[in-house]
């Protein structure tokens, strides 16, 4: 009874517009990495290759802004159109920090996006710019496996109620997969839903994505196949040399492009559990994805420069790509610990003959405890191992002068291999002290660190350097063999 | 010279004088109403347990005693007007016989997700002072970063709880600062 008479004297009240606080219409937020890495072992600051062995000493600076503008403001339950427009900015350079010296080049405008809601279907919001969506991330490998349209512009309507969100998207990849080469429409269809089983506890998520490129007859950026040559020789860039030996004199003849089919997918999936016992949250996430077809390469031969087209030579790249982080708060307060592990099996049917990237198999784990020796001052200890393992022969060097490993000093300037080695392992230990001003959390930014890290690898220098990694004889700056690597880093991370 | 006038600048860093926390002689009891107001949705709800919990300590320390009046009393009037000066009268109205009154009004709404964090805007008004005469305000409008997307509304507002506790001290430093001396 007190409750509604005091619902009817506040509406008795004399009918004043909202007042309180309006919103401000423009918001910005961003995020920061910086550090001070001196490397005394020739590297370039980072302890290992890249974040299969974590994020944590193996990136580089990093920023971004994002700026939201509100077009058109809504008021809290009513039905009347809204909008706001936002725009990113980011990129990986700071001045002092890397070869680029905080170079603008460097940075991107990575989205721009308007979101509205209220228009059209009740509930629905509809982006309209860039679409990049994903479930979540994996934070210590920096990771998105689940991640849809990242080369998309388009039109995508969200559905989002307490028990499911739903994305349905529709747009064109084109300027980012033909950008480099002449832009050639690839319309992208794509769709994830989020199915909150038990909202808090428990998530399950699919999604997938179609791109396709639809041959554009006279169209020299449309997809095509020259045929008739063998992919060793476009694996040497040695098509049009070997044309021009069966056929001196006969350049005019190099054989016409074929059109051909190129197209796209990925399908990733998704569960999410969490909020029980120690067990703060489970990330696991799945993708299975073909690579969208290269575009033509160009080689020169007797004076003249050929153009060979290989949609046909790059349409059967495949990956499966699995990763895991469990957060666990082990003793409240005390020491949290977040476990990751990342699998990942990429295969080029196509390349039989070539030791690369794209036929290799890897598998990491990361550990990561911190403890918790005051709210903010905190001893963070990391461990990680990894193996990659290439599938078509030797990809890594062991050691400084692998050819006389590998070939008894005899170099095989015919080979498609690089070095003496199928499989690279890594292991690194990092601890510290950070300092967080805003509390407790692995996660809780902004971090202060003071950090330490060793790395071991079975292939020489597994780190980014100034090496000469030639084995010419009169290499003049022939070094000792480098298995172990160690970085000392002062760096600062937030979210804004 | 100039670096025995810089060491001592840097020592006497640490000497900037603060503002002390008032504490009370003797507890004093605070009616605390908290709202929540969607962000874009009409309604109110309560605030999460942990920013009543840490808003509750810094009284505490104080030596002020919260006294929290049920939402559910005021939550149907609340709905539509979301003027705090209402507010406060409805406050004054319900505040019983306590001689300070807090009401901590919050909403929070989703901005993006950046960076592999889901960045939310934050908005607190808080205002307190005695049943009669002018109340003294606060407003905050702030990013809060949760982990998750599960983590909604009151995962964000408890995530805030510090600031907003630290704030609501602050404030009532001032009103308590702003009593005339005691005996």
């Amino acid at each position: 009874m007190r409750a509604l008479s005091a619902a009817l004297l506040l509406c008795l009240l004399p009918a004043a517009a909202r007042a309180d606080a309006p919103r401000d219409r423009f918001t910005l937020g961003g995020y920061f990495r910086v550090m001070a890495r001196p490397d005394l072992q020739g590297g370039d600051g980072r302890l290992g290759l890249w974040n299969l062995s974590g994020r944590l000493l193996n990136e580089g600076p990093y920023a971004a802004l994002e700026a939201k503008l509100d077009i058109l403001q809504d008021a809290p339950g009513r039905s009347e159109p809204w909008a706001a427009v936002h725009a990113k900015v980011e990129g990986g350079s700071v001045q002092g920090t890397d070869v680029f010296n905080g170079s603008l080049t460097q940075y991107r405008v990575s989205q721009l996006y308007v979101r509205a809601g209220n228009v059209l279907l009740d509930g629905v919001v509809w982006q309209l710019g860039t679409l990049h969506t994903y479930f979540g991330d994996l934070g210590l490998y920096d990771l998105r496996p689940s991640d849809l349209l990242f080369e998309t512009v388009g039109l995508s309507a969200r559905l989002n109620r307490p028990r499911f969100e739903a994305v349905l998207a529709l747009g064109d990849s084109g300027f980012f997969l033909r950008g480099a080469s002449g832009y050639q429409a690839v319309p992208t269809v794509a769709g994830n839903f989020r199915f909150r089983a038990i909202p808090g506890r428990l998530e399950l998520g699919v999604g997938g994505q179609y791109m396709v490129e639809p041959h554009v007859a006279g169209s020299r950026r449309a997809a095509y196949q020259t045929p008739g040559i063998s992919y060793e020789d476009y694996a040497r860039r040695e098509v049009a040399l070997r044309f021009l030996e069966a056929n001196p004199t006969l350049d005019l003849l190099f054989p016409a492009p074929a059109a051909a089919r190129a197209d796209s997918f990925k399908l990733v999936g998704y569960v999410g559990f969490g909020g029980f016992g120690p067990v703060r949250w489970n990330n696991l996430f799945v993708n299975f994805l073909k690579r969208h077809p290269d575009a033509p390469v160009t080689e020169v031969a007797g004076g003249r420069t050929f153009t060979v087209h290989v949609t046909g030579f790059t349409d059967e790249r495949y990956q499966v790509n699995a990763g895991n982080e469990l957060q666990l708060r082990v003793i409240p307060d005390v020491l949290d610990v977040n476990w990751g592990v990342l699998f990942g099996h990429h295969v080029d049917l196509d390349d039989r003959v070539r030791a690369t990237e794209n036929n290799r198999t890897f598998v990491s784990t990361v550990v990561r405890a911190q403890g918790y020796v005051t709210p903010t001052v905190h001893l963070l200890l990391e461990g990680s191992a990894a193996r990659e393992e290439s599938h078509n022969g030797n990809l890594y060097r062991l050691h400084v002068d692998s050819v006389f490993q590998s070939a008894r000093g005899v170099s095989d300037l015919r080979g498609l291999e690089y070095g003496d080695a199928r499989v690279r392992e890594t292991y690194q230990l990092k601890g510290g002290v950070v300092f967080n001003p805003a509390g407790r959390g692995i996660y809780n930014r902004p971090s202060l660190r003071l950090l330490y890290g060793a790395q071991y690898s079975n292939v020489h220098a597994a780190f980014g350097s100034g090496f000469v990694e030639s084995l010419d004889d009169a290499n003049l700056f022939r070094g000792p063999e480098r298995h172990w690597h160690h970085v000392v880093s002062i760096e600062a991370e937030g979210w804004f | 010279m100039r670096l025995l006038a810089l060491a001592l600048g840097v020592l006497g860093a640490g000497c900037i004088a603060r503002v002390p926390e008032v504490r009370l002689a003797e507890p004093r009891e605070v009616s605390v109403l908290y709202v929540v107001d969607g962000a874009r949705e009409a309604g109110v709800s309560a605030a999460p347990e942990e920013l009543q919990r840490a808003v509750g300590a810094a009284l505490s320390r104080r030596n002020l005693v919260p006294r929290v009046v049920p939402l559910d009393e005021v939550a149907g009037g609340f709905t539509r007007v979301r003027e705090s000066a209402r507010r406060w009268q409805e406050l004054q109205r319900r505040g019983g016989a306590a001689p300070l009154l807090l009401l901590v009004e919050l909403d929070a709404e989703f901005f993006s997700h950046l960076q592999g964090r889901y960045r939310w805007q934050a908005r607190a008004r808080i205002t307190a002072g005695k049943p009669s005469g002018e109340p003294a305000t606060d407003a905050l409008n702030f990013p809060v970063y949760v982990n998750f997307d599960h983590e909604q509304v009151p995962a964000v507002l408890s995530t805030a709880a510090p600031t907003v506790a630290d704030r609501v001290g602050a404030l009532f430093d001032q009103v308590l600062a702003a009593e005339p001396p005691q005996g």
